[in-house]
């Protein structure tokens, strides 16, 4: 054992564990994404690999075990709306379960014929699924509220900001921090911007009106599709990725900052000005996106 | 009615499931390969029949001719760029060339899906019948074209069948099936036996993959539905055994259509799954298996 923490490969794959973990502080979106389901495959294969090479059986169904599982913590997600870590827990278990219950009578067989017993679970599991299209999507799939996203900034910024939002915010920044190039700014808000981390929980009504967010629990969550009251609506669902609705189509620089809806979140006119604290809307945005990840403290405004 | 009704589309529809299941269980009766690229080249005939008919306009029996060509291509891709390679190598141990060569043809399978969606998307695609109209039997309006998928099916297993047992190669590929080995020593070549299953069951492919693109249409995700049915027709019927699987491919075929007819079209396949667990369960070696 001792030689095993003294050997090269073990001290190599501690520095790549630490590197893949700390992966999301530093990389872009688009190579999270690859990353995940690359991520994903390696874990699957290792499945597989676990039956076949080690075991000698043909699983011709990993996709039963991953399907039971991710529908499992899908359906409890969306019908209970219980905590993602919880789902996928549960979700696992079920896996466990449902991989005995394949397995008492498939063990029984050899060769081909495991192969095939196994094939056979995975028509089945596709048929229910089918069958219970009320409860599972059917075809067209499980639209699951709550997913885990690591780089919601990024995306954010990536995705939805255009080039003329990007302008204004350049523009809304400069008076205040002219020693920072433009350059350097960009990179900043890239990065996570600290300096607006700093500064406070806030968004405008207009914000809170388009944004319809949610809070739930610790942080925010954001419901796809969801109203401000949190019901369910028939808004898009096209989109894999949990994304804040970032529509702002008006500047709030000449609005009294109000009360928002209650079931929305609390909207603080930040401290030590009456309106200046949001020179535009794109502040308020950016306040509203350190908000939901968690960056800025949840406390009242303290804006520099 | 109903139950006329039933009998027929059922008919219809297990003659074509037993032309399907017949070529594969074919292949793993003589040469012991489970061909896991089935599907794929019944889709890859069904969907020949149909670019030939619709982007060369040529007539439906030409288009169909080429439908049955391409299988037998593939057919034979199949054996000389993924069977043969795996069985003749020697680096992969021989109790692991089984694995091998059902990884193998699964992967081969994939990548014919993946050409015939790439040049011809994913979309449903449906042969131009060859006998068009309807006719009615008793009250049953059925479609000719459904009467001429029975009947060829019908005539093609019943070829078959002559040529295993009446001719000299049939003859053949019968004693290789049997004991290999006594057929090297009567001085037949294996080989060529294998290359003459091959050509069969590219023809038997083809022609239930056409019938098929005819009665139902096909479209690339039909692959691997294709391959697993028949994979469980001929396992429930006993792997090998081409007489239990005729009669797997009715049991299956019939209680599809019950259960459409009967319950709910959604349900269709699940008893025939179920009864093939329960087969698993009780008695491994299928209805007629050998072992």
């Amino acid at each position: 054992m001792g030689g095993f923490f003294r050997s090269r490969l073990f001290w190599i794959s501690l520095v790549l564990v630490a590197v893949a973990s700390t992966l999301p502080l530093y990389v872009s979106g688009y190579i999270l994404g690859l990353l995940t389901v690359a991520y994903y495959f390696g874990v699957f294969a290792m499945a597989w690999d676990l039956l076949f090479g080690f075991a000698g059986e043909v699983n011709f169904g990993p996709t039963f075990l991953i399907g039971v599982g991710a529908y499992t913590a899908g359906i409890l997600n969306n019908e209970y709306g219980w905590s993602v870590y919880l789902c996928i827990v549960l979700g696992a278990l079920a896996s466990v379960v449902a991989g005995f219950v394949l397995a008492l009578p498939a063990l029984r067989v050899r060769g081909p014929y495991f192969g095939l017993t196994t094939l056979v679970a995975v028509l089945m599991l596709q048929n229910f699924v089918v069958v219970f299209a009320g409860l599972t999507g059917g075809e067209i799939g499980l639209t699951i509220p709550d997913v885990i996203t690591i780089d919601a900034v990024k995306r954010t910024i990536d995705v939805e900001l255009t080039a003329a939002q990007l302008r204004e915010r350049r523009r809304a920044w400069r008076p205040r921090r002219p020693h920072r190039r433009q350059a350097d700014l960009d990179h900043v808000w890239k990065a996570g911007n600290r300096l607006a981390a700093r500064t406070a929980d806030a968004v405008a009504p207009a914000d809170a009106r388009t944004m319809r967010i949610l809070r739930r629990g610790r942080g925010m969550a954001i419901r796809k599709g969801c109203d401000a009251s949190g019901q369910r609506r028939g808004v898009p669902r096209t989109d894999l990725s949990m994304r804040a609705w970032l529509t702002l189509d008006r500047p709030c620089r000449d609005q009294q900052p109000q009360d928002p809806d209650r079931a929305t979140m609390r909207i603080a006119a930040p401290r030590g000005g009456k309106h200046g604290a949001f020179p535009c809307a794109a502040d308020a945005r950016q306040l509203f996106t350190q908000r939901l990840i968690g960056l800025a403290p949840r406390g009242r405004a303290r804006h520099a | 009615m109903l139950a006329l009704q039933i009998l027929i589309d059922g008919f219809a529809i297990s003659a074509l499931y037993a032309l399907g299941a017949t070529g594969f269980t074919l292949i793993f009766g003589v040469s012991g390969v489970l061909n896991l690229s089935h599907g794929a080249i019944m889709v890859l005939a069904a969907v020949a029949a149909w670019a030939a008919a619709s982007v060369l306009h040529v007539n439906t029996y030409v288009g169909a001719l080429v439908g049955v060509a391409a299988a037998m291509v593939a057919a034979f891709a199949t054996y000389y760029a993924v069977v043969q390679p795996i069985q003749k190598s020697r680096r992969i141990a021989t109790e692991e060339k089984e694995i091998f060569v059902l990884t193998g043809t699964l992967l081969w399978g994939i990548m014919i899906q993946e050409l015939i969606a790439y040049f011809f998307t994913n979309n449903a695609k449906t042969v131009l019948p060859i006998v068009e109209g309807v006719v009615d039997i008793f009250g049953v309006r059925t479609p000719k074209n459904e009467i001429f998928t029975a009947v060829v099916c019908c005539l093609v297993i019943g070829l078959l069948w002559l040529l295993v047992n009446r001719t000299r190669t049939g003859k053949a590929v019968l004693a290789a099936s049997m004991n290999p080995r006594g057929v090297t020593l009567l001085g037949l070549e294996l080989t060529s036996i294998y290359v003459v299953v091959w050509g069969i069951y590219g023809i038997l492919a083809g022609i239930a993959g056409v019938l098929l693109g005819m009665f139902l249409g096909v479209s690339s995700y039909s692959v691997g539905p294709l391959t697993a049915s028949a994979f469980s027709i001929v396992v429930l019927g006993g792997l090998g055994s081409v007489s239990g699987s005729l009669i797997a491919a009715f049991v299956v075929g019939y209680l599809e259509t019950l259960t459409a007819y009967l319950f709910n079209p959604a349900y269709r396949t699940i008893p025939a799954l179920l009864l093939l667990v329960v087969v698993m369960y009780v008695r491994p070696q299928g209805l007629l298996g050998r072992r």
